[in-house]
C-alpha cells in the first residue's frame, strides 16, 4: 500500500469503520511510513479533542422536567387502574398533586403512631408497615446488575474511582469499604434509579458479580418488616427476581447492593462493610 | 411496549423501568448535540424534552436490547427537522454539491495548514480548543453540522448515522468529509486571525502585495 491508497481513507480508518483484515492493512502501511503516521495520530487527537470540547451535561432542571412530564404521562393513561398504593397516601394537597406515581410510592406516609415508634426504634430509615409490595430501587438495582453495563472507569484504585464521579453526581460518593474479604473493585459508571443519578459500583468477590449502586434517598420509604439488624445498622433486605438486595443509609445516601452470592455470603459482605 | 389503556399496572410499571434504564442514561449525549444544533439553551432542552417525551410514547417501536442509543438520536434528528428546520432560512441547507469521488477529493489534504503543528500538536490544541470550536461548528450548514456531531461527538457507526439521519451510507461520507474540512477551514482561519499560524503559501486567492483589506495585510505583515 502507498500513501496515494491510504490517504482516502484516513477518515475510515480514524472512525473504525474498516474491518479487522482492512485495518491490518492500513496498519502494515502505518508502521513503514512516518507521515502517514503522524497525520493519523493528528487525525485521531483532533476527533479526540473535539469531542471533549463538545462534551455536555443536561442541567438538572431539564432531567427532572423531563421525568416529571413522563410520570404524569404514565399517570393520565388510565388513572383507575394506576398500582393500588401498597400502604395509605396521604391525602393529596393541593401543591402535591403532581407528584409522580412513583414517587408517591416513595414517599408513603406512615400513620402518625407507628411512625413515631419505628422512627425510634430504626432511625435511619424513613420506613412504611409491613408488607409494601416491591420497591421500584430494587428492581433497578437488580436490573443494573443484570444488565451488566459496560463501566466508564475502571478500578481497582478506590480514589480514582471516587475522584472520577465528582460533579458527575450531586452527592458526595464513599465507596463501601468491604473489610474482611477478597472484594475488588472492578469500576463504576453513571446509573440512573428512578429519576435520579447514581453511582454504579462493579465489584468482584470471589469470583462472582456484585453491584453497588449509591444515590441520594430522599423520600426512599422501606418497609418495615424487610428490616433487619447487622453490625447494629438497619439494613433492609429484600428479594426480586431471585436476587437478595440489601439497602443501607449512610449519611443521607443510600446504597443498594446485589450480588450472585448466596445470601449467607452476601449478608457478610454488607457486614464487613459496616464494620469498623 | 408502550403505556397503552389495555395494559396493567404491573406491564406499564415494567415498560417504566424499561425506559429508565435504557433511555435515561443518553440524556446528557442528546443534550449536548442539541446545543449545537439549536445554538441556544432554551431550544436545546426544548428540543431534548420533546424527543424524549416522543421516545417515552413510542417506546414500543424499540425493540429492546438494541440500540437504544441510535433510535433516541433519530426521534430528537427528526424532531429537530420537523420542529426548528422548517423556521430557518433556506440557505440554512447548503446540498452536497460535490459530486466528486472521495479519493479525487482527498488528494490535497496535505496543504492543510493546521498540519504546520506536528511539531507542536498540544500547543495548538491547548490555544484553538476552546468555545472557538463550538463558534466554528455552528457556522457549519446543519446538514454537516449533524453528520460531524453524529460521528465525532457521540461516535456514532457510519451505518448509524445513515439509519438516524435516513440517507445512503455514502451521503453520510461525503457529508462528514466536508463537514470537517469546513470545521477546519474556520479553525484555521481563527489560527491564522490569531497569528498562531501562517497562512497556506498556496492559497492562490491570496495576493499579499495587493489585498483590499488593510486589516488582512497588516496580519500579513505581522505574521507573515
Amino acid at each position: 500500500m502507498t500513501c496515494e491508497d491510504f490517504i482516502p481513507f484516513i477518515d475510515t480508518y480514524v472512525d473504525h469503520e474498516f474491518d479487522e483484515r482492512e485495518h491490518a492493512e492500513m496498519d502494515a502501511h502505518l508502521a513503514i511510513c512516518n507521515q502517514c503516521r503522524e497525520r493519523i495520530e493528528f487525525e485521531v487527537r483532533l476527533k479526540r479533542e473535539l469531542k471533549s470540547c463538545l462534551e455536555d451535561r443536561a442541567p438538572a432542571s431539564l432531567r427532572d422536567r423531563i421525568f416529571r412530564q413522563i410520570e404524569l404521562q404514565a399517570a393520565s393513561v388510565k388513572p383507575a387502574e394506576q398500582l393500588a398504593p401498597v400502604v395509605e397516601l396521604q391525602p393529596a394537597s393541593p401543591a402535591k398533586t403532581e407528584t409522580p406515581p412513583l414517587l408517591r410510592h416513595a414517599r408513603i406516609i406512615v400513620p402518625l403512631a407507628a411512625a413515631l415508634v419505628l422512627a425510634l426504634a430504626l432511625p435511619s430509615f424513613t420506613v412504611a408497615p409491613a408488607k409494601s409490595g416491591q420497591l421500584p430501587v430494587v428492581e433497578q438495582t437488580v436490573d443494573w446488575h443484570v444488565g451488566n453495563y459496560p463501566i466508564e472507569v475502571t478500578g481497582p484504585d478506590v480514589a480514582r474511582v471516587t475522584q472520577w464521579f465528582r460533579n458527575k453526581v450531586d452527592f458526595p460518593v464513599r465507596l463501601p469499604q468491604f473489610a474482611d474479604r477478597q472484594v475488588n473493585l472492578l469500576g463504576g459508571r453513571i446509573a440512573h434509579v428512578q429519576d435520579r443519578r447514581a453511582a454504579y459500583l462493579l465489584y468482584e468477590v470471589d469470583g462472582s458479580r456484585m453491584s453497588v449502586l449509591v444515590f441520594d434517598g430522599e423520600g426512599l420509604t422501606i418497609p418495615s418488616d424487610k428490616i433487619r439488624q447487622v453490625e447494629g445498622r438497619d439494613v433492609a433486605v429484600l428479594n426480586n427476581k431471585g436476587y437478595e438486595v440489601a439497602v443501607l443509609q449512610d449519611s443521607g445516601v443510600t446504597y443498594t447492593i446485589t450480588s450472585e452470592l448466596s445470601e449467607d455470603a452476601f449478608i457478610d459482605v454488607v457486614a464487613s462493610s459496616l464494620r469498623r | 411496549m408502550a403505556v397503552r389503556e389495555d395494559m396493567d399496572a404491573q406491564e406499564r410499571q415494567e415498560l417504566h423501568g424499561a425506559f429508565v434504564i435504557e433511555a435515561a442514561p443518553h440524556l446528557d449525549a442528546l443534550y449536548a448535540t442539541a446545543m449545537r444544533l439549536t445554538k441556544n439553551t432554551g431550544d436545546a432542552e426544548d428540543l431534548v424534552q420533546e424527543a424524549m417525551l416522543k421516545a417515552y410514547r413510542y417506546f414500543d417501536k424499540y425493540e429492546q436490547g438494541t440500540n437504544c442509543k441510535a433510535w433516541l438520536f433519530k426521534i430528537m434528528t427528526n424532531t429537530f427537522i420537523n420542529r426548528y428546520r422548517r423556521k430557518q432560512k433556506r440557505q440554512e441547507f447548503l446540498v452536497d454539491e460535490d459530486y466528486r469521488p472521495l479519493q479525487e477529493r482527498a488528494v490535497a489534504p496535505e496543504d492543510n495548514p493546521l498540519h504546520q503543528f506536528f511539531g507542536d500538536q498540544d500547543a495548538m490544541f491547548g490555544k484553538l480548543f476552546g468555545d472557538e470550536v463550538k463558534a466554528a461548528l455552528e457556522e457549519i450548514p446543519v446538514d454537516f453540522r449533524m453528520v460531524v456531531l453524529l460521528a465525532d461527538l457521540q461516535d456514532f457507526a457510519y451505518k448509524d448515522i445513515a439509519d438516524i439521519m435516513d440517507c445512503p451510507i455514502g451521503t453520510v461520507m461525503s457529508r462528514l468529509y466536508r463537514g470537517r474540512r469546513m470545521l477546519r477551514a474556520r479553525l484555521e482561519e481563527y489560527a491564522v486571525g490569531q497569528g498562531y499560524i501562517e497562512r497556506a503559501e498556496d492559497d492562490e486567492e491570496e495576493e499579499p502585495s495587493n489585498t483590499t483589506s488593510l486589516d488582512e495585510y497588516r496580519k500579513q505583515r505581522t505574521h507573515g
